[in-house]
Parts: structure tokens; C-alpha cells; sequence
């Protein structure tokens, strides 16, 4: 009772400096902490999507089209609860809780309890369990000639859901390395990356697979974590996958009961020169992005954010050239990441009051961050067969809905400067702001591209300068910060 | 000079300050005492516009802070209580973007120079998240000192500095006074204030309810010590008299 109080006040305390630092992914609300909350819509959005999987293997014709579900049910798993676990120990460890918990007599046991339940009931990691229970209890019923695999894999699901437990833990619990030593943030956000194109990817595997002809093989059965569902067709690799699975829990589980003893986290040998080293002076808009874009590689999730997005173009060229219709989509949906320069403040926003600086100098820099990254997908699309009116309606998209974003957030933001850090404005209002932004700087080009292309990229840059002139005139009117 | 003229805040209905005024003249290092939530920070931050009065204004010169809040942050090197910083930036990067946001180029010898002065120069290189409470704060007054403003407003100025820091902050103020900029600076340690301050007032229930010099004080309230002008004018002196005589029983049986 004792740890389950101590871990409920851990995960409102996690949720509270999570959303300061607007990075809120679990769902655990900051001030009133409830297991149900936390859980239930999550938990029946996760049934449906296992609900899903269930009735499509009704109409699985043949082993391996089945196995396909189950091998997408188990990365899902995985993919979800790294997602959440490592969202609690990053703010768990860079926000320094442990360091509270250290000062009160608990046992390291019931650290290790306190830690698990905060994230089970209070950060939702339960709910992630919906993603392979329903379907082991259902698949019995509903597809009963794959019953030893809905069993197998409901195996495999919970053995990926306790290592990608404590990985997640593990990962975590390196967030502080990454703020000092920019080779494991970059590292990091790499894999936050790859983890997103993996998981928005993730349907495309089965059609790749059977496009390629690659049918059905003994040596998936090894795989770790996956391979042991295929034991009734590969009795011995599947034995083999399941060794390794259980080897790789026992290393992990070894290495994450660090992170559950409530250690600060492992440290890197720095090799720091004393000094304040000279750097070059910038004006005060530049020296604003210089600053944003330190603080933006030091945080490796936003990071990656970012880089997803910009990813976006890159994504659709795959599938062929940037048509204009999908260089608009690309570029209004890159423009949506232009907020995150805003929240990337975080509580120092605080600080920008003490100094000369007015809403438009915040307006411009923040537009400024926006468009370094534009500039480098505009100059990398160019050579991949992107026309240059694809790359410009990508462009005046971006331009659109960076400057519509980050205009109507600082016209939110409060008078007094002790709230910034805090919500700007309520995420209702905020999405319907993105909608109502996309669905302009989206319909209009396109609307008006039926009439031509060269009207859709009229209407494009008309949208851009209309976007931008009433940007810089809202932050203009409200003077200094 | 910084001026107060008759200025008022409240807070959810509540007046925190009653028509407070005073003046910092130039070449004066002025000190604001008084007990916890008497006002003090919320009248220093009014000298940059961080906070607005409801009635009254703040002069820096013949600039009101309130109509032109940029230019009071340029004029008036402000350090605040608690350090709000970027912990993700390395302390030079901190110094640096200061400098950027001022557009100062500064030299970086001088930079060097104040920071070992300081005791920050083997911290150049740490995020600012890992500086110690008082090292932030040192970083912060480290850039106060390269901007050279015209008015300092130092908030708990000595709060977090250890000795020798201390002594080094105490001989800039008074070089900064000695060059005719006008030095306000609130602060607990009423030694410090007794020995640096040319005058001082005391704010108790949102007023000023003394200021002189600190001999004009003493003499006023009889007192050896400011400890007893501040205990007396903030209504504790018959407790301070009775926790007096206590310590002097207690010694006495010792």
C-alpha cells in the first residue's frame, strides 16, 4: 500500500515535469493520478487494435499469412511500450525524482516495486498489455486451427513486453548522458527515429515480403522473441529463439535492476578543456537560434521529432516523384513541428523576460529554426527527381504553417512571465488550430491547382505571404516579452 | 537614479505594497531589507517591467520601465533571485547568447578574466544544470558585470556566494557606485548591508517603514547594531530582548 502511494506521487510528479517540458506521452495526468485513467481508453483502443488482428486471422488462408499478424502484434507491443517506459525514465531520470526517493528508508525491493507500479498503473504502461491479451483469449475461438500459435505468440508478446520493459528503463536512464555528450544524443535520436519509420513501415513488411517472394523459412524461427511461434512448423530453431529470448530477459533484467535500485544513471569518462572558449558573436535574432538549436541537440526525442518530419518528403519521393499534391501535404505537415521551437523553452522561457527582446524577435527566431531544416530538405530533394515547383509548394506549405503556428502560440502566451513553461494554450485549442491551419494551406493549392499547376503555387505563396505578414503583425503588436 | 513614486501592487486582492517610494541616487549603493514576502523582489522587478504597478511608477532616469520595457532591460543589469537558466547550454554558451541578445562583442580574455575572478572558469564548459545554486547565480552576475549597465538591480545578490566571491562582489558594486551608477540590492545578511550600503531602507506590510544611513538609523532607534533597528521596526524587538536574555541565561549556566 505504502509503495503503491509513493509510486502514484512519483508518476503525478513525472506527468507534472513532463508536461512543463511539453513531453508528455504517457498518459498519466499531472496533480490528479489515477490507474483507470491512466489505462482504460488507452487499454480499449489497444482492444480494438488486438480485435483487429483476431478477426483478420479469421480469414487467414494459410500459416504464414497468420504468422505475419502475430509478428505485427508483437512488434506493436514493443514498439508501444518502449515508446511509453522510456518517456517515464527519461523525465524520471533527468528530472532527478530518484533523488527524493534516495532520501526516504526504502528498501531497494520496494524501489524496484515503486518504479514498476508507477509506470504500470499510473504512466498506462498496463494498457500496452491490450495489445496481444484479447487476441490470445480470442484467437482460441475465432481462428482455432492457429490456437498453438495465438498461444506461442501471446509468449512471445509477454516476453517483448518485459524486455522492452527494461530496456526502456535502460534507455531512460542514459537521457542525462545525452545532454552533455552530443554523440549519444544524435545516437539516440536516431533511434527514436528508426523506431517511428519502423513502426509507420511496419505494414509494408508483409507486402514487401510476399512482393519479393520470400516465403516462409526455418531461419526466422530464430529470431529472438519471435522465432519460437513458429515451434509447430520449426520445432528446433524455434527452441533455439527461445534460449536467446531467455538469455537476452536475464541480461536485460540484470542490467535494468540498476535502474530499478534507483541509481543515477551510468556516466561517461568527459574530457572537459576549462575555460570559457571564445565564440563568435551572432545579432540577437541569430544568437536566439544558435541558442534553440543547443538546446534542440541536447534533447534527443525532440530531435527526432523533427528529423521525422522532415523525413516526410523524403518518404513520399519514395513512392515515386513529389507530386504537387503530396509536396503541399509534405511541407504544411513539416511546418506542424515549428511549435516544438516554442516549447523547447521549457522554464527557462522565464529568463527570456529579463532580457530586451520583444514578441517579434521571438517570432522571427522561431520561424528562423523552422526554416534551417527547410532549407536542407529543399537543397537534398532537388537531385532525387523532385521538380522545383514540387520543392517550391513544399516550401510556401512550410513557410504557411510554421508561420501560422508559432504566431498563434505566442499570441497565447501569458502576460506575466510565470506560466510559459506551463501549457500555452489547451491542447483542444491547439489541435483545432492545427487543423483549421492544414485544412487552409492544404485545400486552397490544391483547389486551385485544378484550375493549373501554376495556380496552386499561386495561391501557395499568396497563402505563405498572407500567413507571414499577419504573423509578424500579431507578435508586433504585443511589443516587448 | 531609480525612483519610486507611491507604488501599489496587489496580488488576488490582496496589497502587497502601499505607496511605496524612494530614491537610488547615482553613485549610491542602496540596500532593501526586510522579513520574507515583504515585497522586496517585487519591487526590484519592477525596475525591468517584470512585474507592473497597479498605481505609482518606477523612474530609471526619466525612463518609465513600464512604457518601454525593452529599453529598461537594456539599461539595467538585473539579477533575480532565483536563476532561471538554460541547464541544456554549457556556461560559455550561456555567456555567449547573453552577449548575442545584447549584441555586445566583448573580448574573451575579459571574460576569462572575470570568470576566474569569480571561480566559474573551470565550470566554463559544464552545462549550466550542473553548476551548484550559488555557481549559476555567479554565472548570471558574471554577465551582468561584462554588459556594464547603467543601473544594477541585484536581487539577494550575496545568497549562494561563498566568502571570497562575496568580498569580490562587494568591491564591484562599490567600483560600480564609485563610477556614478546607481547600486540597489536587496539582501537577509544585515552585516553585509550595515558595511556596503550608503542607505538603506526597511519595507515591513508592503511600506517603507525606515531609511538613512545606517549610523542615521542606529541613532534614530538607539540601536548598536541594525539587527536591532530591523527587529525593532518590524515589531520583533521585545522577542528579540527576550531570545537575548535567554542566550545569555543559557550561557551563563554553561
Amino acid at each position: 500500500m505504502k509503495a503503491r502511494r509513493i509510486a502514484r506521487i512519483v508518476a503525478a510528479e513525472a506527468a507534472y515535469r513532463a508536461k512543463r517540458r511539453n513531453l508528455r506521452l504517457g498518459v498519466a495526468q499531472a496533480g490528479e493520478v489515477s490507474a483507470v485513467r491512466a489505462n482504460v481508453f488507452q487499454g480499449m483502443l489497444f482492444t480494438l487494435f488486438s480485435s483487429i488482428t483476431v478477426f483478420a486471422l479469421a480469414f487467414a488462408e494459410d500459416v504464414e499469412t497468420a504468422l505475419l499478424m502475430f509478428f505485427g502484434s508483437v512488434a506493436m507491443t514493443a514498439f508501444f511500450n518502449i515508446m511509453y517506459v522510456t518517456s517515464f525514465t527519461a523525465i524520471f531520470f533527468s528530472e532527478e525524482l530518484y533523488k527524493p526517493l534516495q532520501l526516504l528508508p526504502i528498501e531497494p525491493r520496494s524501489l524496484e516495486k515503486i518504479l514498476v507500479t508507477a509506470y504500470m498503473l499510473y504512466w498506462g504502461g498496463l494498457s500496452v498489455s491490450a495489445l496481444w491479451i484479447p487476441a490470445v483469449i480470442a484467437a482460441p475461438l475465432i481462428a482455432p486451427r492457429y490456437t498453438a500459435y495465438a498461444l506461442l505468440a501471446g509468449g512471445a508478446a509477454l516476453a517483448v513486453y518485459i524486455a522492452s520493459t527494461q530496456a526502456g528503463l535502460i534507455l531512460g536512464s542514459y537521457s542525462r548522458l545525452a545532454k552533455s555528450n552530443l554523440l549519444l544524443s544524435m545516437a539516440s535520436a536516431a533511434g527514436w527515429v528508426l523506431l517511428m519509420l519502423a513502426f509507420a513501415f511496419l505494414p509494408q513488411i508483409p507486402v514487401y515480403l510476399r512482393g519479393a517472394g520470400i516465403g516462409l523459412s526455418p531461419l526466422y524461427a530464430l529470431i529472438p522473441f519471435v522465432g519460437f511461434i513458429m515451434a509447430p512448423l520449426y520445432p528446433l530453431p524455434a527452441a533455439a529463439s527461445l534460449a536467446a529470448t531467455l538469455a537476452i530477459l536475464y541480461v536485460l533484467g540484470v542490467k535494468a535492476r540498476r535502474v530499478y535500485l534507483g541509481e543515477p544513471g551510468p556516466r561517461l569518462p568527459q574530457r572537459r578543456t576549462a575555460g570559457f572558449r571564445p565564440r563568435r558573436p551572432l545579432g540577437r535574432v541569430a544568437g536566439l537560434v544558435r541558442k534553440d538549436y543547443l538546446l534542440l541537440l541536447r534533447e534527443p526525442r525532440r530531435l527526432a521529432g523533427v528529423a521525422y518530419l522532415y523525413l516526410f518528403p523524403f518518404i513520399f519521393i519514395l513512392g515515386g516523384a513529389l507530386s504537387d499534391m503530396w509536396s503541399v501535404i509534405a511541407g504544411v505537415s513539416m511546418g506542424v513541428s515549428s511549435t516544438l521551437w516554442i516549447y523547447l523553452e521549457g522554464e527557462a522561457a522565464r529568463h527570456l523576460y529579463e532580457l530586451p527582446l520583444t514578441f517579434l524577435d521571438v517570432y522571427l527566431s522561431k520561424l528562423a529554426d523552422s526554416l534551417i531544416p527547410l532549407a536542407l530538405v529543399a537543397t537534398a530533394l532537388l537531385p532525387l527527381h523532385a521538380s522545383p515547383l514540387a520543392v517550391l509548394l513544399l516550401a510556401l506549405g512550410h513557410l504557411s504553417e510554421a508561420s501560422a503556428m508559432i504566431a498563434l502560440t505566442l499570441a497565447e502566451i501569458p502576460e506575466e512571465p510565470s506560466a510559459w513553461s506551463e501549457a500555452v494554450s489547451t491542447k483542444a485549442r491547439h489541435v483545432a488550430w492545427l487543423i483549421a491551419t492544414m485544412a487552409l494551406f492544404i485545400a486552397v493549392p490544391l483547389a486551385a491547382s485544378m484550375a493549373g499547376r501554376w495556380y496552386g503555387a499561386a495561391a501557395s505563396a499568396i497563402l505563405a505571404a498572407a500567413s507571414l505578414a499577419a504573423g509578424a503583425y500579431s507578435s508586433c503588436r504585443r511589443g516587448a516579452l | 537614479m531609480i525612483r519610486y513614486e507611491g507604488v501599489t501592487k496587489s496580488y488576488g486582492g490582496a496589497e502587497i505594497l502601499h505607496g511605496v517610494s524612494f530614491d537610488v541616487r547615482d553613485g549610491e549603493v542602496f540596500a532593501l531589507l526586510g522579513p520574507n514576502g515583504s515585497g522586496k523582489s517585487t519591487l526590484l522587478k519592477m525596475s525591468i517591467a517584470l512585474v507592473k504597478p497597479d498605481a505609482g511608477r518606477v523612474l530609471l532616469g526619466d525612463l518609465d520601465p513600464a512604457a518601454d520595457p525593452v529599453e529598461a532591460r537594456r539599461l539595467v543589469g538585473y539579477l533575480p533571485e532565483e536563476p532561471l537558466l538554460y541547464e541544456s547550454l554549457r556556461a560559455d554558451e550561456y555567456v555567449r547568447f547573453i552577449l548575442d541578445v545584447y549584441g555586445l562583442d566583448v573580448d574573451w580574455g575579459r571574460v576569462g578574466e572575470l570568470a576566474r575572478q569569480l571561480g566559474l572558469w573551470e565550470h566554463g564548459s559544464k552545462l549550466v544544470g550542473e553548476l551548484s545554486h550559488g555557481n549559476k547565480r555567479k554565472l548570471m552576475l558574471l554577465t551582468v558585470m561584462l554588459r556594464q549597465p547603467a543601473y544594477l538591480v541585484l536581487d539577494e545578490v550575496f545568497s549562494g556566494l561563498d566568502p571570497v566571491s562575496a568580498v569580490r562582489v562587494r568591491a564591484w558594486m562599490r567600483s560600480e557606485a564609485d563610477r556614478g551608477r546607481p547600486v540597489l540590492f536587496s539582501t537577509h545578511i544585515l552585516p553585509i548591508a550595515e558595511a556596503l550600503a550608503d542607505r538603506i531602507a526597511i519595507i515591513y506590510g508592503g511600506r517603507i517603514v525606515a531609511e538613512g544611513t545606517p549610523q542615521e538609523l542606529k541613532e534614530l532607534y538607539g540601536a548598536r547594531e541594525l539587527e536591532e533597528v530591523f527587529l525593532s521596526v518590524t515589531g520583533h524587538a521585545e522577542e528579540y530582548e527576550e531570545l537575548l536574555r535567554m542566550l545569555g541565561e543559557q550561557g551563563d549556566e554553561g
